[in-house]
């Protein structure tokens, strides 16, 4: 009953809107057309409207509308209002056809369009351009002004470097791709551009490298973006969960990044970038799970410090989600494998607590999630408030006064900063975390193997856009391992991996072999 | 409709999984009673009376620890184990056990009860040192005073594991004796533990010694110096030293002289002619030359060859001395001699397996031995003394 309610609303709705677009259309006449831009704006006080006429041709009498603060105002003042109002125009026009000749021949501008249509005309208008209207003329030039504050490029505060380009994506999507540009200067590097957001019109650019994606992910990633259906798109966020695979897995199967750096890279190995309006954050797909501990870092290095650092991460991203589930399940089931001076020292440090070991474990955890949260949301000035009392009152002035015991501080407190080493496995890692705490809880060593096996079945079934995973951690005689917990020395690393550069595996011909100078 | 009940079941089978299975095993640190180390005595009232040294841990950052000895009497160990929760009020947790001291009178009768509960059961290790108590009890041993670590079962605990350096004592585990008394042609043998006074008239453990078995009955107990002889024809020895005396040039003054064992060898080897069995017992030692009390100069080549010679003849007299002492006292082939035809002559074996205890006791043994001298230390001359 509700369903045809509601479609019988929506079939009048879209009919109501047929027929005030019909009416609006152009005439012949400035005056009625400056009356349908005025009426169709109305209650949008920010559209500007400006008429002038040419002091020397009478016929050139023209009317600008354009969106205040979206514009540049030098560019109307000075190529657009200037040439029509003060030169002699009866001198450059011949008359017959003023509109084309004031296009072509008195108006400076980059980008001029004609149009008659009015939506094109709306949507001009919202994006910058300014429209202008000509006295017996039933179309209008769209002239390219845009002109809008915009941050200015700098290091993204989420991934600094010590090593590597300074540079992060901005707001402007315009801004953002010429960032991708200036670094692949291949003609092969394609841009493709669509709208998403039934009110907001965001734009989002598909970008690629034509010679090495591979066709089917291309496919499958343009059928999703077509396939959403959403009012507004205020941040790439919203686009990274439309088109995600597993939808209720908490494992990131979709990549992103700030910097142009290490989205330029991963457009060298095959993926495909999503680039949205208003977000300095690109996407990036396939993804696959060995993206979390890469960084770009590691390829500007030497190539040992960079797999060092690269094991770190991996061991720290095993070490956030086993460590706590690991030493709750020994020290309340297995004290048998403790060393004894340890057990003795645990044993003693637990003399008077009156939680057990689990309750003030999960509780621990629970406390550091939250911290980390404030932290995250506090201002600058009151994060150290924040601070001080998480590590003072939570961690020195708990074990004095007996509520937790020590290691169970020190391992919460280790888990929180390996933790806090792989940026964009925080929100899984709390998941799964939890979930092995859980299982070893109930029967110890055996339920941890128990959860460990089961998180890594589901790791083992996700798929990135038809790319399993787990790509590259599964076997190391490939060359698909080669970047995976080591970073291979670039002269080795002559083959892209296998499935995602699937059309163009080479990366570097076989001259390039160990440098030049060797 | 049909997924929603697949998961309720699901759901509940995990839960019962979870409720139902037996070993709830939880527990937490603080309720368990650590036990550091055991002793094995006769009862007044049971059969046995089993003595613990339990670690008491007082509440505080630091883990001071505090020995607590307590004692209950059973029919088996186990029985005396469960019968000490209405002492402590804690059930003794095994799984920490470093030592089981038994006592002469009832390792005389025989040690297996308290080795298969020791190998048996889950909690205990069967990696416990095995000692035996040359005090009147047992229990005496943990009464004696500790030196510098609080619990007098970890503090022999090191001193076995330091044996390694010392050689005075074998470092027997129980797993380890439970195999040689069930091998054929060799007996177990187990530490001796004593207690030793120190200054101001206190008494602390201290280990030397070894306790011969024959089967799981104890039969006699030999000293540091025969337990290194022992070693060396068990080949056991891990280090430890080599201390001799030698004449030097003062016909009346005695060179003491030091060596540390670095590395030993000894290859036994039966050799069987017609029906008689001999043994060759082949020692290649490999030592630095650590102290050299006088002015004899054993380091250049013609003085090295000499102490070479020298030391040989001394450890094969006195490793040849200990042979014919276990042979002849005891006659029990604490060595492994008969584990080895078995090895490696099965044939034979079987001919003489059945009086090999007999055979032992009138066993040839020929003891080679060979002194490699690596190094003199740090100084390469000896010490001069000016004469006037």
């Amino acid at each position: 009953m509700y369903k045809i309610l509601r479609k019988k609303k929506l079939e009048k709705a879209a009919g109501e809107e047929k027929d005030t677009v019909s009416i609006r259309t152009l005439t012949k006449s400035l005056e009625k057309n400056i009356v349908l831009l005025k009426n169709a704006f109305s209650g949008d006080e920010t559209v500007m409207y400006r008429v002038f006429q040419n002091k020397h041709l009478d016929s050139a009498k023209c009317c600008i509308f354009y969106l205040d603060g979206m514009v540049n105002c030098e560019i109307i003042n000075e190529n657009i209002i200037q040439p029509i109002l003060s030169d002699d125009l009866t001198q450059d026009i011949s008359n017959h056809n003023l509109l084309d000749e004031l296009r072509y021949k008195i108006i400076v501008a980059n980008n001029i369009s004609v149009s008659d249509d009015f939506n094109t005309i709306a949507a001009a208008l919202y994006a910058g351009d300014t429209v202008f209207l000509l006295e017996n003329c039933d179309r209008v030039l769209l002239i390219d002004s845009k002109g809008w504050q915009t941050r200015s490029i700098t290091e993204p505060e989420s991934a600094k470097v010590v090593r590597g380009p300074r540079e992060g994506f901005t707001e402007s999507i315009i801004m953002n791709i010429s960032l991708i540009r200036r670094k692949i200067k291949s003609h092969e590097l394609k841009f493709k551009f669509r709208e998403i957001g039934e009110r907001t019109h965001t734009k989002v650019c598909i970008c690629y490298i034509d010679d090495i994606i591979s066709k089917d992910v291309l496919k499958e990633l343009e059928r999703r973006l077509d396939e959403i259906k959403i009012d507004g798109v205020l941040d790439s966020g919203y686009i990274q969960e439309l088109i995600r695979d597993e939808p209720f897995s908490p494992l990131e199967t979709v990549g992103y990044s700030e910097r142009p750096d290490v989205v330029a890279g991963r457009l060298l190995g095959g993926r495909v970038a999503v680039i949205v309006d208003g977000s300095p954050v690109v996407l990036t797909v396939p993804f696959v799970i060995v993206e979390t501990i890469q960084s770009n870092e590691d390829y500007y290095n030497n190539y040992i410090f960079a797999s060092i650092n690269r094991l770190f991460r991996g061991m720290s991203l095993l070490l956030s989600i086993s460590v706590p589930a690991v030493f709750l399940a020994i020290v309340t089931y297995h004290q048998e494998m403790l060393p004894t001076p340890l057990l003795l020292s645990i044993s003693a440090s637990r003399e008077g607590v009156p939680f057990p070991t689990v309750l003030s474990m999960f509780i621990m955890l629970l406390i550091f999630d939250l911290l980390r949260e404030v932290g995250t949301r506090m201002p600058t000035p009151i994060g150290q408030a924040v601070n001080i009392v998480g590590t003072l009152v939570l961690g020195q002035a708990a074990v004095e006064a007996r509520l937790v015991s020590a290691p169970i501080v020190i391992v919460t407190a280790f888990t929180g900063i390996v933790n806090l080493m792989n940026i964009t496995f925080i929100g899984p890692s709390i998941l799964i975390r939890f979930f092995l705490l859980f299982a070893s809880a109930f029967i110890g060593i055996y339920g941890f193997i128990f959860g460990f096996v089961v998180t890594l079945l589901h790791l083992m079934s996700l798929r990135s856009f038809g790319v399993p995973y787990m790509l590259g951690t599964t076997k190391i005689e490939d060359h698909d391992g080669q970047d995976v917990l080591v970073r291979a020395p670039w002269w080795s690393m002559t083959l892209r991996p296998k499935i995602i550069g699937a059309r163009n595996l080479v990366r570097q011909g076989p001259k390039n072999k160990r440098g030049n100078n060797r | 409709m049909r997924n929603v009940k697949l998961i309720l079941l699901a759901i509940i089978i995990l839960i019962n999984s979870f409720v139902t299975t037996a070993c709830w095993n939880y527990r937490e640190v603080e309720n368990l009673a650590i036990v550091a180390g055991a002793a094995v005595d006769k009862g007044e009232k049971a059969r046995y009376k089993l003595t613990v040294e339990i670690v008491k841990i007082a509440a505080g950052n630091d883990a001071i620890t505090e020995s607590k000895l307590m004692s209950a009497e059973g029919d088996t160990i186990f029985d005396c184990a469960r019968n000490a929760i209405s002492v402590s009020g804690k059930r003794l947790y095994w799984s920490h056990n470093k030592i089981l001291i038994i006592s002469k009178e009832i390792a005389e009768k025989g040690v297996i009860e308290m080795i298969d509960w020791f190998n048996r059961d889950s909690e205990t290790r069967a990696n416990v040192h095995l000692a035996i108590s040359t005090e009147n009890t047992a229990e005496d041993i943990f009464k004696g005073k500790e030196v510098i670590q609080s619990i007098k079962a970890f503090e022999m605990e090191e001193m076995l594991k330091n044996e390694d350096a010392l050689s005075k004592a074998p470092r027997t585990e129980v797993w380890e004796f439970a195999n040689n008394m069930a091998e054929e042609g060799i007996y177990g043998c187990a530490a001796a533990v004593k207690l030793q006074k120190m200054d101001g008239g206190e008494k602390t453990p201290a280990v030397g010694g070894t306790a011969i078995f024959r089967g799981d009955k104890l039969i006699g107990i030999v000293g540091e110096e025969e337990t290194k002889d022992i070693l060396f024809a068990q080949d056991n020895i891990k280090g430890g030293l080599l201390v001799e005396t030698v004449k030097g040039k003062d016909k009346d003054r005695e060179i003491p002289i030091s060596f540390e064992i670095f590395k030993s060898k000894t290859k036994i080897e039966p050799v069987f002619n017609k029906n008689q069995v001999k043994m060759n017992v082949d020692i290649e030692t490999t030592v630095t030359l650590a102290e050299l009390g006088g002015c004899k100069d054993f380091i250049g080549k013609k003085g090295r060859e000499e102490l070479v010679k020298l030391s040989e003849t001394i450890l094969k007299e006195r490793v040849e001395k200990t042979i014919k002492k276990i042979q002849q006292e005891y006659g029990t082939d604490v060595f492994g001699f008969g584990k080895r035809i078995y090895e490696n002559h099965y044939k034979e074996w079987q001919k003489i397996k059945d009086n090999w205890d007999e055979n032992f006791k009138n066993l040839q043994v020929n003891v080679k031995t060979k002194i490699i001298i690596k190094n003199s230390a740090m100084l390469s001359k000896p010490l001069e003394v000016r004469k006037n």
